[in-house]
């Protein structure tokens, strides 16, 4: 019976709080929590900035900025967190965790008129295009066209968002009634498979998934949303909480500047296409194929005004949201 | 020897019967990829420079908790084991903490401590701390009140008892506890990680890989790598827990 002698726990001890302390010290940036360091430099009032972000592809110029050093030139160090939704993303900034998010415009406008949040825009992220927003059908259902979808089980990614708003009027513009139909709420990452075993009838697909229950799944398109009066309508972009704009103007001209570069180099797909198995983990073969959105970087409030105006339509708002005034103006550059 | 090969062959057992149920088409194989292609995954991201920074963001993280929850439970059980009124006076409120999931605090600690790695530490070491700090406290309950006698009657004062005696016949005990929660430890850091989102991590990257294209081939890598560490994490402190107590049993009970 020999317990361990005492000088060696203290000496293990010792050994434990030591090492602890190193790694606390030294593990800081492996960690992957940005320095704890809130101050500028000469271009900005704040040089490291957190935002919130989704694995998807229109958000491929902002891994380009970070990526090609748009941000850095800029005086800025941008860290990109991936939330597990946009709701939690915009909620992480309203709460001040991140300094700016990506988020798609139907909650933005639902926070801004419920007065939730007071919120800024800072920049347009992407729009549609033709093949990136559609309505697909299980190949067994009876859904073939648009009239057929009156009444059916439809998956939506959740209530209150901008997929159920686009298949709402979407069907309104086709003169279809959407009154009785049952809304699934499903995340996209499971439409493919919903589709092929007859769980929904029919789905609202986005890319990439739009390109996997096509190959996998034999669904068949019904409406192209992107068509007609929702053509190129805005989806979502990047926004920042009122507060933290009016503090920081300087950073927000330069997160500008740095968004205008990187959209500008983004319109040319082979920028994009390496960096989509990176942050979205979407594979090459499919990252090939895809169709991407159409990238924008200036808010336009013309544009922007569309959403509020179909979401007053649907009532999801009851008031109106003057956009402009939540717009920053971009840097005269 | 034998020991080992009989767990390789089970192991082998297992991974022939998952390829065989994957290749049959009972489930599409994109859902359930086979474990040769998981394998594949598992090879690629090993040399992916990306993953290995994922990778040691959550092992930091997980390596500060279990520290912290040492630091916290074994000087916190000493005390509760070998003070009965204070035992008896934070029985109501251990016991109520104790069972509330900590993932369920998620919300709680991005407002108490901000988000980022904070966040997941603090989880962690909240889970941590109980296994530990039972295993101590009862720890306490089974000294030889003989070898306490004997001390006493030595002279020796409360302090040195605790250090002479009480500690080193509770080691055993201490270390099985921190073996459980270890395993806990890091099962709530890639949790956090995956539910509150991140900048980097295993859990994070998880996440993307099966909200951003469905990818459960990496999915399953990655949940691979969480299994490694934990399986290496928990041999390395049976070693210990052989090599520094060989004349305890308690080893034995804990399996």
């Amino acid at each position: 019976m020999s317990p361990l002698p005492r000088r060696d726990l203290l000496k293990l001890a010792g050994g434990m709080i030591t090492a602890g302390a190193v790694m606390g010290t030294g593990g800081c940036g492996l960690l992957g929590g940005s320095e704890a360091q809130q101050g500028g430099n000469a271009q900005v009032e704040k040089a490291n900035l957190r935002v919130g972000g989704l694995p998807t592809s229109e958000l491929a110029p902002l891994h380009l900025a970070v990526q090609n050093g748009h941000f850095q030139r800029e005086g800025l160090t941008v860290e990109i967190i991936n939330a597990a939704d946009g709701a939690s993303a915009l909620n992480s900034t309203i709460g001040g965790d991140y300094d700016i998010t990506f988020s798609s415009y139907v909650p933005i406008f639902a926070a801004q008129a419920h007065g939730v949040a007071q919120l800024k825009i800072v920049a347009d992220c992407a729009s549609s295009v033709p093949n990136t927003c559609m309505i697909m059908a299980s190949p067994n259902s009876s859904v073939r066209r648009p009239k057929d979808l009156a009444g059916k089980k439809i998956a939506i990614s959740g209530a209150g968002t901008i997929s159920e708003l686009m298949v709402k009027a979407a069907m309104k513009a086709n003169g279809v009634d959407y009154g009785k139909v049952q809304w699934v709420p499903l995340g996209f990452v499971n439409m493919p498979n919903a589709l092929r075993a007859s769980q929904v009838d029919a789905a609202f697909v986005v890319e990439p998934f739009l390109t996997l229950s096509a190959r996998d799944a034999g669904a068949i398109p019904v409406v192209d949303t992107a068509t007609g009066p929702l053509e190129d309508l805005p989806l979502g972009g990047y926004v920042s909480s009122a507060k933290f704009a009016d503090e920081n103007p300087k950073t927000i001209s330069a997160f500008q500047r740095a968004m205008d570069t990187a959209v500008a180099e983004a319109q040319d797909r082979s920028k994009i296409e390496p960096l989509l198995p990176q942050f979205a983990k979407i594979d090459k073969e499919t990252a090939s194929i895809i169709t991407l959105l159409k990238m924008n970087s200036r808010a336009d409030s013309t544009r922007l005004q569309r959403i509020p105006r179909l979401m007053r339509e649907f009532g999801y708002i009851d008031k109106d949201v003057d956009v402009a005034s939540m717009i920053i103006a971009p840097p005269q550059s | 020897m034998t020991r080992t090969l009989r767990g390789l062959i089970g192991l082998a057992g297992f991974l022939l019967a998952w390829e065989v149920f994957s290749r049959s088409g009972i489930v599409p194989q994109q859902y359930l990829p086979p474990p040769s292609t998981v394998l594949t995954r598992f090879v690629e991201l090993l040399g992916d420079r990306a993953f290995l920074l994922d990778l040691i963001a959550s092992v930091l993280a997980w390596a500060i908790a279990l520290g912290i929850a040492i630091a916290i439970a074994v000087p916190a059980g000493l005390l509760l084991g070998s003070v009965p009124w204070i035992r008896s006076g934070t029985r109501a409120i251990i016991e109520f903490l104790r069972p509330i999931p900590s993932v369920a605090l998620i919300p709680l600690a991005i407002v108490l401590v901000g988000a980022g790695p904070e966040t997941k530490i603090t989880l962690a070491v909240y889970a941590a701390v109980w296994p530990i700090l039972f295993n101590t406290i009862y720890a306490l309950d089974e000294i030889d009140p003989v070898m306490v006698d004997t001390a006493r009657s030595f002279g020796f004062g409360r302090g040195r008892v605790m250090c002479t005696v009480a500690l080193p016949s509770a080691a055993p005990f201490v270390l099985t506890g921190i073996r459980m929660s270890a395993a806990v430890a890091l099962i709530l850091v890639v949790s956090t990680e995956f539910l509150a989102g991140g900048g980097s991590g295993l859990g994070s990257f998880v996440l993307d890989a099966s909200t951003g294209a469905g990818r459960m081939d990496l999915v399953l890598a990655g949940t691979l790598v969480a299994g490694i560490v934990g399986y290496l994490s928990n041999e390395a402190l049976e070693l210990v827990h052989k090599r520094a107590f060989r004349w305890s049993a308690v080893d034995r009970e804990a399996g």
